[in-house]
């Protein structure tokens, strides 16, 4: 099967989206959700998650709280804020006016 | 995004820095783990699912480390470590570090407590209520009815009767307030004591707006012995005794009732002690009453100082334009055929105090401001010699992997602990240098005991830290920047560095010689004001102020009696000594003689024994005897200025003045300064006058055979046999009464020639170092050209000459400085432009310290073996 890393800086991008879509997750929840989401084809980094949770929680795009995982173990649950939520909004907007530009030059004959 | 939210919650998580990575190990554990159990369920064996849950999660350690970075402050962290390693690289050397924090303390103090100075004293404003609304208000000096051809100085005091006018007429000042300076005699509880004392009218306190401590300020409806007291009078006498209003205390055996206490910081008027210096050396005031109206003086009533309050709006033009008109009105309706004319000068009070002494202050911080730019100067210079030490540390620590930002932080941290050190001691010196001020300074500059170390001026010491921090910081950490970018062994002094060093010292020879010849010149100016001739004896001449008043059969007892002391050439009495204080001015006429314009002496009230006690010539007739009594009639010395100006030089002895009969003239004494002529003076025999003479007291002048010291006790006995209320003061030789009246230019001398000469060391010092350093640097050349056969001689000659250059281009610097300063500017006080020789002499000998300074190192290069030179690299 073949794995396409995430383009860089959009990390944090498909992290504000998989969390104001499915509400509350710990990391790993995050990056399975990414990869399914993409039917396998995109791969998180798993480990540069973490780092990019960081920054969304120094930016307060998220917020963390401690809680306890279905098999009863000690996870950090991750929600979007307002902010973050406009910040994906902006995020969006600016990857699709992207990637159009992008097709379009593709497109071009 | 908002920047101070985010600030907080960065600020929040370092607070709990451990945990977080904690929390971050913890998560990333888990997540490991799941994804093992996860691949295991896919049916991998534990330890290869293990293995590859590692694999695919990455380096955790790094992702921990990218994870706490993202809180952004890492950075404090390594500034952590950066103090760490500078503060144990600095007490390694620990000469190095106490010479550059010692010099810093001692610049950044001093400059610190200049700018103490200046700001209490210049720039703070006055401490009563709206002080940009007060006015000093002059009155006409008489020196313009003389029918001299000079502009009205309006600079005396005001008669009441000219101050009624104002003050019913102005429509501009809300008020105005007459006051005086003298001295009291407190007697009862306790010792007598002698009392520096203001009289003033009722609404003084309510003009300045000023509010006392304990009790109340005197105020319009007071009887007239309502009296206001000073704290430190307070305390001395009172004990603080809070119950003090309504207290009754007896002034010169007069009782008067206090109605309250002024708070310490309170002093008004200023320079209280400069008005009678001498008879008052006191610089605060002790105790206020209030003046009352004095009936027996004629035409006009007593003159007495003013100030008064601007309306709000009203500027100082308009105010005093008002006050113009109606003074000419006055002269115009009240004085009608008197001939007296009225005058009036308004000046800003602000102005009026900070004045006279502006310009040394000013001197004096931009001094000292040279003195702590060549302190930094060489700080730097250190610094940067140190770094030839240092290349092999920088070279390794790069190699490492240090950036070079970091590397730069590192000396920036270094100078910044340094410049911290020099700052905290230089509080200490600030604080010494503030008392010293205190001491020498009370009683002659204004608002002297307003200076304090307050917040403004730890704002300046830590302004000044950083800011030194950053120039001496600086030049190594670019350099060290720079640097790095080569990095790989190769660690050499580039060619850059050595002409930063270069230029510091030309900056520090510029300074030196600035304030080099600023010291010489202030150094010919007193010796010039020395030579001055005075018109007196002056050594072996003690004076000794007698107080209070008392008769003049007295005074010419005590003469009698001193004068026959043994050891005793001559005494005799004088109300005030020369270059202590100008005196009084008054008119005079000539019977038969009328003069143009109106003619103005100085009076003098002196007993038989003055003139000769003071060596004062006599030119043609006589001077006074005890037989110039009251009962006598009324006779005069004049000087010969007096002669020369009102007299064309004829004869003198017989003429008749409306104050007496000529009997003599004597030579002429600069009374007022070393710096001012002699103006016409009129002599009385005290037998004759001493009712006219104030309640300050008078002076008396001993001459002795030899040094007059150890006769002060047996004088002091002889004084107190005639009189024993009698109290001593002032006790100071002639020669001391000369020092005091130079003090300002022997300030100037005394602290501009004590910053020379720090300066001077300094740069001797850095410009010492920046060649042996070259000579050090150079030392595989010069023992080539040694091998080669060139001479040893010619080696000196090679490096002095650089050390030469660098010196020349630093004194051309300096000197064009300089000149710009005293000859453009006029920025020292000084009567005659300054004496050449005293530059050729400083040039010279600041040339023969560069000289020294470069010689010692070239020297070093004739003793370079080219063998062991050479093999050694």
């Amino acid at each position: 099967m073949p794995r396409d890393t995430i383009p860089p800086g959009t990390l944090q991008m498909l992290i504000l989206r998989t969390l104001t879509r499915e509400g509350e997750l710990h990391g790993f929840e995050i990056a399975e959700s990414i990869e399914r989401l993409s039917t396998g084809v995109l791969t998180v980094e798993e480990g540069s998650l973490y780092p990019a949770l960081q920054r969304l929680l120094v930016n307060g795009w998220v917020s963390a709280e401690w809680g306890t995982t279905g098999g009863n173990r000690r996870a950090r649950y991750y929600q979007a804020t307002k902010a973050g939520r406009r910040q994906l909004e902006i995020e969006q907007q600016q990857f699709h006016r992207v990637t159009d530009a992008i097709a379009r030059v593709l497109q071009a004959v | 995004m908002s920047t101070l939210a985010t600030l907080l919650r960065r600020l929040r998580a370092f607070s709990r820095r451990s945990r977080l990575q904690r929390d971050l190990d913890e998560e990333m554990q888990l997540h490991v783990a799941l994804r093992r159990e996860q691949l295991q369920r896919h049916g991998m064996a534990y330890d290869d699912a293990a293995l590859v849950a590692r694999r695919r999660f990455g380096n955790r350690l790094q992702l921990r480390e990218q994870g706490v970075e993202a809180w952004g402050w890492s950075w404090i962290e390594q500034l952590m470590q950066d103090v760490r390693f500078g503060g144990r690289t600095l007490v390694r050397s620990p000469g190095f570090t106490a010479t550059i924090v010692v010099t810093l303390a001692l610049a950044t103090g001093a400059t610190t407590a200049i700018f103490s100075i200046v700001d209490g004293v210049l720039l703070r404003p006055l401490p009563f209520a709206a002080p940009d609304r007060l006015v000093q208000v002059y009155g006409r000096s008489w020196r313009s009815d003389q029918g001299l051809n000079t502009p009205d100085p309006l600079e005396g005091p005001i008669a009441a009767a000219e101050l009624a006018q104002y003050a019913s007429q102005s429509t501009t000042f809300s008020s105005f307030a007459a006051y005086g300076v003298g001295v009291r005699h407190i007697a009862g509880s306790g010792e007598p004591e002698r009392l520096s004392a203001v009289v003033a009218d009722r609404n003084f306190f309510s003009v300045l707006g000023a509010g006392a401590l304990v009790g109340r300020t005197v105020t319009v409806g007071d009887p007239p012995d309502a009296a206001v007291i000073s704290e430190r009078l307070w305390e001395r006498r009172f004990h603080r005794n809070p119950a003090i209003p309504g207290t009754s205390i007896s002034l010169d055996g007069r009782p008067y009732t206090i109605v309250g206490v002024m708070p310490g910081a309170f002093q008004f008027p200023y320079k209280a002690a400069s008005l009678m210096a001498g008879a008052l050396p006191e610089s605060r005031t002790d105790v206020w009453t209030i003046i009352e109206p004095n009936p027996a003086i004629p035409t006009g009533g007593a003159r007495y100082s003013v100030i008064g309050r601007l309306k709000p709006g009203v500027t100082v033009a308009a105010g005093s334009a008002e006050l113009r008109a109606i003074a000419a009105r006055t002269e115009r309706d009240l004085y009608q055929g008197t001939g007296i004319r009225v005058g009036v000068r308004v000046v800003p009070l602000t102005q009026d105090v900070i004045a006279p002494i502006a310009r040394s202050l000013w001197v004096l911080f931009a001094a000292v401001g040279l003195v702590l730019l060549a302190t930094w100067t060489n700080v730097a210079n250190l610094l940067l010699a140190r770094l030839t030490i240092r290349s092999n540390e920088v070279a390794t620590r790069a190699a490492v992997g240090a950036g070079s930002l970091r590397l730069a932080r590192q000396f920036v941290v270094e100078s910044s602990l340094l410049s911290t050190a020099g700052g905290l001691v230089g509080i200490v010196v600030a604080k010494w240098c503030l008392d010293l001020f205190a001491t020498i300074a009370a009683a002659k500059v204004p608002r002297a005991h307003e200076v304090t170390l307050d917040w403004q001026a730890f704002a300046f010491l830590a302004a000044a830290s950083i800011a030194s921090a950053v120039v001496f910081g600086l030049a190594p950490a670019l350099w060290a920047a720079r640097a790095t970018l080569r990095t790989g062994g190769g660690m050499k002094m580039t060619r850059g560095y050595g002409r930063m060093r270069d230029a510091l010292v030309v900056v520090e020879v510029a300074l030196a010689v600035v304030l080099a010849f600023g010291a010489a010149v202030m150094t010919s100016e007193v010796a010039r004001l020395r030579r001055v001739p005075l018109g007196i004896a002056t050594d072996n001449v003690i004076t000794l102020h007698l107080t209070p008043r008392t008769t003049a059969e007295d005074y010419y007892a005590i003469e009698d009696r001193v004068a026959q002391l043994p050891g005793v050439r001559a005494a005799g009495f004088t109300q005030l000594i020369p270059l202590q204080n100008w005196g009084w001015e008054a008119d005079f006429s000539i019977r038969g003689r009328p003069l143009e314009g109106r003619p103005i002496a100085d009076l003098r009230y002196v007993t038989p024994g003055y003139f000769k006690t003071l060596g004062i010539p006599l030119r043609e007739g006589r001077t006074f005897t005890p037989q110039d009594d009251a009962s006598a009639s009324r006779v005069v010395v004049v000087n010969e200025a007096l002669v020369r100006r009102y007299l064309m030089g004829d004869s003198a002895v017989g003429v008749d003045l409306n104050r007496g009969t000529i009997i003599g003239v004597v030579g002429d004494v600069r009374q007022s300064g070393l710096n001012q002529p002699a103006t016409p003076e009129i002599f009385y025999p005290a037998a004759q006058n001493v009712t006219m003479a104030s309640d300050i007291g008078m002076s008396l002048i001993v001459r002795t055979a030899g040094h007059p010291e150890p006769l002060v006790s047996s004088i002091r006995s002889a004084v107190h046999a005639i009189n024993p209320s009698l109290a001593i003061f002032n006790v100071k030789t002639m020669n001391q009464v000369i020092d005091d009246s130079l003090w300002e230019v022997n300030l100037y001398q005394w602290v501009i020639g004590l910053f020379a000469t720090l300066v001077v060391v300094l740069a001797a010092i850095g410009l010492y170092g920046v060649m042996s350093y070259n000579v050090a640097a150079r030392r595989r050349e010069f023992a080539i050209r040694l091998a080669l056969g060139s001479r040893p001689v010619r080696q000196v000659e090679i490096v002095l000459r650089r050390g030469l250059w660098l010196t020349a281009i630093g004194f051309a610097i300096g000197a064009l400085l300089s000149a710009h300063a005293l000859l453009s500017f006029n920025i020292l006080p000084i009567g005659r432009p300054p004496d050449l020789r005293a530059f050729a002499a400083t040039s010279a000998l600041l040339m023969l310290v560069s000289l020294i300074a470069c010689a010692v190192p070239a020297m070093r290069v004739a003793s370079v073996d080219p063998v062991t030179a050479l093999r050694d690299e």
